[in-house]
């Protein structure tokens, strides 16, 4: 590599560190062929031109100091590098990624369904309750069901549970079975029998 | 820059087909934001070298796995946090009480402890530097100047500047790269003199 091409050489590298070469000349840049001297002078100007970078910006550390491009390389050169392993890992890379897609593609597919579904089926169950309880078919009601007859028909309707017996049959009943839920009445002195006063009124004539 | 993702990529394939010199350039590009990386993660700032390295190797070691679904530098960041933290552990000292995340460090400015200097000379190092890049790019012609102030401090791209500076990207690219040749005749004299001072010592 001639002073020239070495001067585009770095140029080259000057614009890179910019993010300022495009695809071809990134290609040249790779395909040109260079000693390990000048490899090693690549790597030491890319250091300076960030180091300046840095200065400018006053932001110069011991960090923007730091090359250890010439010692990875050199790491890298004695790295065991099998093409056939490396290739064969892309391969696989790419073949679980191809396959990953196709259910990534299911699964959008299935997932919206499943969602709609999910959706169309409350609202038919919406619908349908709705229209159940407006409709004048929903009065007829189970047969042991007290339906929806008002308090006062139930009470109307009740009928006596004995009608053979005599009013005072009755009273002494009455009498026998608020002796017998005594304990449950709430006062002890009336022994649950609910007072009453007899008013007695004279009129003066 | 918008086609950094796509560049990278390209080399990363390249890489995967066996082309370790596209590896190489992806270490130039990387090693200054990974040292950075990896030096806000460490106390002692004569590890960063070490770290880095092994980061860029685990990296190249674990390329073929990479399927570009990430930016790589995102992946290598990732990769560093992890080998910088390993690091820590392997040298029984305790992690930064900050947990730092990728974009977090990313967003991070310079800190007081990536100030820090391996050794008082490379601080003295640093302060020549400063003082002799300033002194370069002062005696710069104004255009070459320009472009590489509106470049580095700016942070523009070529196209930007071009539109800025009413010329060509080619003419922006040359300008930038002559700025540089010119600095760096400053300082490449100052980096050997230093070399041979720490290797005669």
């Amino acid at each position: 590599m001639n002073t020239n091409n070495e001067k585009q050489a770095v140029e080259k590298i000057s614009a890179y560190i910019d993010d300022a070469l495009n695809g071809d000349e990134i290609e040249s840049l790779l395909g040109e062929n260079v000693s390990a001297e000048q490899t090693d002078k690549h790597f030491s100007v890319a250091t300076r031109y960030h180091m300046v970078g840095d200065a400018l910006r006053g932001e110069l550390s011991d960090a923007s100091m730091v090359d250890v491009s010439a010692q990875i390389h050199q790491a890298l050169l004695h790295e065991s590098f099998d093409a056939v392993e490396l290739a064969r890992a892309v391969k696989t890379s790419q073949q679980t990624e191809s396959r990953f897609d196709f259910f990534a593609w299911l699964e959008s597919f299935a997932r919206p369904l499943v969602g709609m579904a999910v959706a169309a089926s409350v609202a038919v169950l919406m619908v349908v309750t709705v229209v159940q309880m407006e409709s004048p078919e929903s009065g007829q009601q189970l047969a042991s069901s007290p339906g929806n007859l008002p308090a006062a028909a139930l009470v109307a309707n009740k009928q006596p549970v004995n009608d053979s017996l005599s009013k005072e049959q009755q009273a002494a009943e009455f009498d026998t079975y608020l002796a017998e839920h005594a304990e449950f009445a709430a006062q002890d002195t009336l022994q649950g029998r609910i007072p009453y006063v007899r008013a007695v009124s004279y009129e003066a004539e | 820059m918008g086609n950094e993702r796509s560049i990278d990529q390209a080399l990363v394939e390249r890489v995967q087909q066996g082309d370790k010199k596209a590896f190489d350039l992806l270490v130039l590009k990387y090693q200054l934001r990974v040292s950075k990386l990896v030096a806000r993660f460490l106390r002692n700032p004569s590890d960063v070298p070490d770290v880095v390295q092994d980061t860029f190797i685990k990296a190249y070691r674990a390329l073929p796995n990479f399927r570009g679904d990430s930016a790589f530098y995102t992946w290598i960041y990732r990769i560093a946090i992890n080998t910088a933290k390993n690091h820590l552990v392997s040298m029984s000292r305790k992690s930064p009480a900050n947990s730092i995340d990728v974009q977090d460090a990313e967003d991070y400015g310079a800190s007081d402890w990536l100030k820090e200097y391996a050794t008082p000379e490379r601080k003295v190092l640093a302060d020549e530097i400063q003082v002799n890049i300033n002194q370069a790019v002062s005696q710069l012609p104004p255009d070459l100047r320009e472009a590489i102030m509106l470049r580095e401090m700016e942070g523009l791209s070529y196209e930007d500047i071009a539109t800025t500076m009413d010329c060509p990207i080619g003419t922006v690219r040359s300008r930038i790269f002559r700025a540089r040749e010119a600095i760096d005749e400053k300082l490449e004299p100052l980096l050997d003199e230093y070399s041979h001072n720490v290797g005669s010592t």
